[in-house]
């Protein structure tokens, strides 16, 4: 077990999702407007249509100074975020797929490097070749999506590892499947969008805008036409059933994650037709900045219900959320982490479980209770919940002073009892630790409920 | 911390492959990041300092190295995501224990990077402000400090335990720096982003030698602007290596290594500059390319030293050898390798005259084979998958 990184400010999780959401709206437009500039060009050759080259040139700028570069970024900024969020957990995925990375790696290579080589090789070569290029482009792009659907549906639908422990098992997962086509089919729908957004960069009377808008508007349409119907008919019966069971409580996705995704496929659906009915206003910036922003919702809500089903775990079936491995491996001979800790303790077993020492001894022998409290809520509570007023924008992230306060258990015993209770919700797991360590979150839980809400100790 | 708890934080699930395996990587990709992260440093400074001469050829010179800075980043970033997985893989308690102690600065290293790259490119298009690519320097040089720091807090680790909790009080902001050696920072990016720029020109005055839309005078420029840049990056590799090793190096018993790396890299540097030549700029870059896999090397060394105090050797992680996911580098390696060659032939070609130019019908040919290649890896993954799913049907 690592140090905690609890974020400052904004909750260490939120961020990542922040990050997350960003790389896949710049990665997901990435993907499919390689396919798309590609048939564009393909057009401008077969037809005869060189105007068209304006369009391909003022995308693939773009692509260049953003797409591209900003979506490997942020590719990149995920790891950076969850390597100080959740360490055991991207070390679960780096040590079952780091060569899976590392050959995702080569596509980026070829994306960042070709984009560069495409961009600047419009005129300069022969179209035939700048069109192979394109191709190479759309093949390279497709490839990094190829593989990181196998990582990410492995997190919560490992499938046949959890028995094999072999890295195709789990990359080859039961959601893999549903996953990879529905969002390739999904982020026609967001690149026809920025295709909407570089068609209004063109002077009005442009005729690449007559042919380019209608066409994004149809791709667009059927991408997420198909990409709406295999999320609903083919991965949602795919999932676990556990992530099933989660997907229905409210407690765990609530309404207004679903507003959320309804919003962006109405948003997008709505700007696509104007693409086909009425071109003008479809390349309108405000319509189409509004769209991108409400796509950036939805896709917030499907991102965010996809982690949120998995719970308690980040590697459903092995590995809790605060990094506890719950299960034996036997494929690696990795044992489970949880009897252990119970019997021994959390703070004599973990390296970075410090407290301070109490100034006056007491049943916490040498240490500070309610500090040592404060250090085994941290290890166990912190990956999911805001535990301290660090994080507590806004009222901080499924906040436990709130949720406690909510419930009325403002008073260390009643926190005590319900810690008891807490593995018998579907979402969560036991807590860990000695029954001394209990008394010790409880009694720094305590502290937390009277710092955020004072009223409490003051009407007690 | 303990021997035996820096050996329980590995990873329970061990390597995928041999750890030397892992370390081979981690070395070699290491040196392709930080040749391209110190090409971005070198150009963009220079390029800040030519915006501020009125001279024509600085003028030209800072519109060179302004896009190459542009270039660089991109690559560098995508160069550095190798280095960052395999080091995960034999250094996880070191590298994890770093990122969340500094976790505010590890979340932010993307962003920085983002909007430093972002404001490069403004002043790539806009070509004139300066003041964006000041903002955009001090942004890159913060992402360069944090990685910096990121390494070096872990070789460490009797002080993690005190850098997370003083007193005892765990503090969990990670919003403190830690491990940082300045003479280090400033040999490895400062002198290496001289030394890297001075290559780069050297290549450029290379490859538009026969170009002659270029003028021979703004070649010889460049050429005498990149024996200055040699120069001045051993001299500062020298200076500041040696104070590096009479710092950290002394620190962790390797003064006497650093101290010798140090004076061989300036030495050799300060010799080579007047004797480069835009001839010979394949060679200087050869040479170059050593001298990074030198310090890599010795980065590494020192990394193991620090760590084999505590009895921690990364030769020793626990591993399986993972068939499957070898497959699956290896396959796309050999789908991906002569692609990336035949993209980077076409750019060769596409600048030889002002007009642009095609590649020979040779490398035409080798490009469709590209395509048929990347056609290939598609039915392989998909055929695997298919694989995977019909062996497991009857378990």
């Amino acid at each position: 077990m690592y140090p905690v990184w609890e974020g400052v400010i904004l909750h260490s999780a939120f961020i990542v999702a922040l990050v997350a959401v960003a790389h896949v709206l710049f990665s997901h437009v990435t993907v499919a407007a390689t396919w798309f500039n590609w048939w564009v060009e393909r057009k401008a050759l077969a037809e005869g249509k060189p105007y068209l080259y304006d369009y391909l040139k003022a995308s693939a700028l773009r692509l260049l100074m953003f797409a591209y570069t900003l979506g490997a970024m942020f590719g990149v900024g995920i790891w950076f975020s969850v390597t100080a969020s959740n360490p055991r957990g991207i070390s679960t995925l780096i040590h079952n797929f780091v060569f899976y990375w590392a050959a995702e790696w080569f596509w980026f290579i070829i994306d960042v490097f070709g984009i560069a080589v495409y961009y600047y090789t419009f005129g300069r070569v022969n179209p035939k070749t700048h069109a192979r290029i394109g191709l190479i482009l759309a093949l390279a792009a497709t490839g990094t999506l190829a593989i990181i659907v196998g990582i990410l549906g492995f997190k919560l639908s490992p499938g046949h590892w959890l028995q094999t422990g072999h890295s195709l098992d789990g990359f080859y997962n039961p959601t893999f499947w549903p996953m990879l086509f529905a969002r390739f089919a999904l982020m026609f729908a967001l690149t026809a969008l920025y295709a909407l957004l570089v068609a209004s960069s063109l002077p009005k009377n442009h005729p690449a805008r007559a042919e380019v808008v209608p066409l994004a508007g149809k791709v667009g349409l059927v991408g997420l036409a198909v990409g709406v119907a295999l999320v609903l008919f083919w991965y949602v019966p795919s999932l676990p059933e556990h992530a099933r069971t989660l997907l229905g409580l409210p407690q765990v996705v609530q309404k207004v994650f679903y507003i959320k995704m309804a919003l962006g496929v109405a948003a997008v659906a709505l700007t696509l037709l104007l693409a086909l009915l009425a071109p003008q206003l479809a390349v309108q910036r405000g319509v189409v900045y509004l769209a991108f922003l409400l796509a950036f919702l939805g896709l917030f809500g499907a991102e965010r219900t996809r982690e949120a089903i998995r719970k308690p775990d980040i590697i459903l079936g092995y590995m809790a959320s605060n990094q506890i491995i719950q299960v034996d491996f036997a494929p690696r001979g990795v044992k489970a982490e949880v009897s252990r800790l119970n019997q021994e303790g959390v703070l004599k077993s973990l390296p970075f479980a410090v407290a301070p020492g109490a100034k006056v001894a007491g049943p916490a022998g040498a240490r500070d209770p309610v500090e040592a409290g404060r250090t085994l809520v941290v290890l166990q509570c912190s990956s999911c919940h805001t535990v301290s007023k660090n994080t507590a924008l806004l009222g901080g992230m499924r906040n436990l002073a709130a949720m406690f306060h909510r419930r009325g258990m403002t008073e260390a015993p009643q926190i005590r009892a319900y810690l008891e209770t807490i593995g018998g919700f579907p979402y969560m797991h036991p807590v860990v630790g000695t029954a001394e360590e209990r008394d010790y979150m409880a009694q720094y839980l305590e502290r937390l409920v009277k710092e955020f809400f004072p009223q409490a100790s003051a009407g007690r | 911390m303990t021997p035996e708890a820096l050996l329980a934080m590995r990873d329970p699930l061990g390597a995928p492959v041999h750890p030397l395996i892992a370390q081979i990587l981690l070395v070699v990709t290491y040196v392709l990041h930080i040749f391209f992260v110190t090409t971005a440093i070198g150009s963009l400074i220079a390029g800040l300092y030519g915006l501020n001469r009125k001279e024509e050829n600085w003028q030209r010179l800072a519109k060179v190295t302004i896009r190459l800075s542009v270039q660089a980043t991109g690559l560098g970033i995508t160069m550095g995501i190798a280095p960052l997985l395999f080091v995960q893989v034999i250094y996880d308690p070191a590298w994890y224990t770093a990122t969340t102690l500094m976790g505010l600065w590890t979340t932010l290293f993307i962003p920085a990077v983002a909007l430093g790259y972002l404001f490069l490119y403004i002043l790539y298009l806009r070509g004139n402000l300066a003041g964006v690519g000041y903002v955009a320097l001090a942004l890159l040089l913060l992402a360069g400090f944090t990685m910096h720091s990121l390494a070096g807090a872990g070789l460490y680790p009797s002080r993690w335990v005190e850098w997370y909790a003083p007193g005892g009080i765990p503090d969990t902001t990670g919003v403190r720096f830690f491990g940082y050696n300045l003479p280090r920072f400033t040999a490895l990016l400062f002198g290496q982003a001289a030394l890297s720029l001075g290559v780069m020109l050297l290549l450029f005055a290379w490859y538009f030698r026969r170009r002659e839309d270029v003028p021979q005078g703004f070649l010889a420029f460049i050429q005498g602007q990149a024996q200055g840049a040699l120069r001045l990056g051993a001299l500062l590799f020298g200076a500041f290596g040696l104070a590096w090793a009479f710092t950290q190096g002394r620190e962790l018993g390797l003064a006497l290594p650093v101290a010798l790396v140090a004076l061989v890299v300036a030495g050799l540097f300060y010799l080579h500059a007047p004797r480069a030549k835009a001839e010979g700029a394949l060679n200087t870059l050869a040479l170059y390319l050593g001298v990074l896999l030198l310090v890599g090397l010795l980065r590494e060394g020192m990394r193991m030293t620090a760590l084999g105090r505590m009895g921690y050797s990364p030769l020793a992680y626990p591993f399986v050898w993972e068939w499957g996911s070898l497959l699956f580098f290896v396959a796309t390696g050999l789908a991906a390798v002569p692609v990336t060659v035949y993209l980077a032939q076409v750019l060769y070609a596409s600048g030889r005259s002002k007009e642009g130019g095609d590649p020979s019908p040779g490398v035409e040919r080798f490009g469709d084979l590209g395509v048929r290649l990347l056609v290939g890896w598609v039915v392989f993954y998909l055929g695997l998958g298919l694989f995977v799913v019909v062996r497991n049907l009857g378990v």
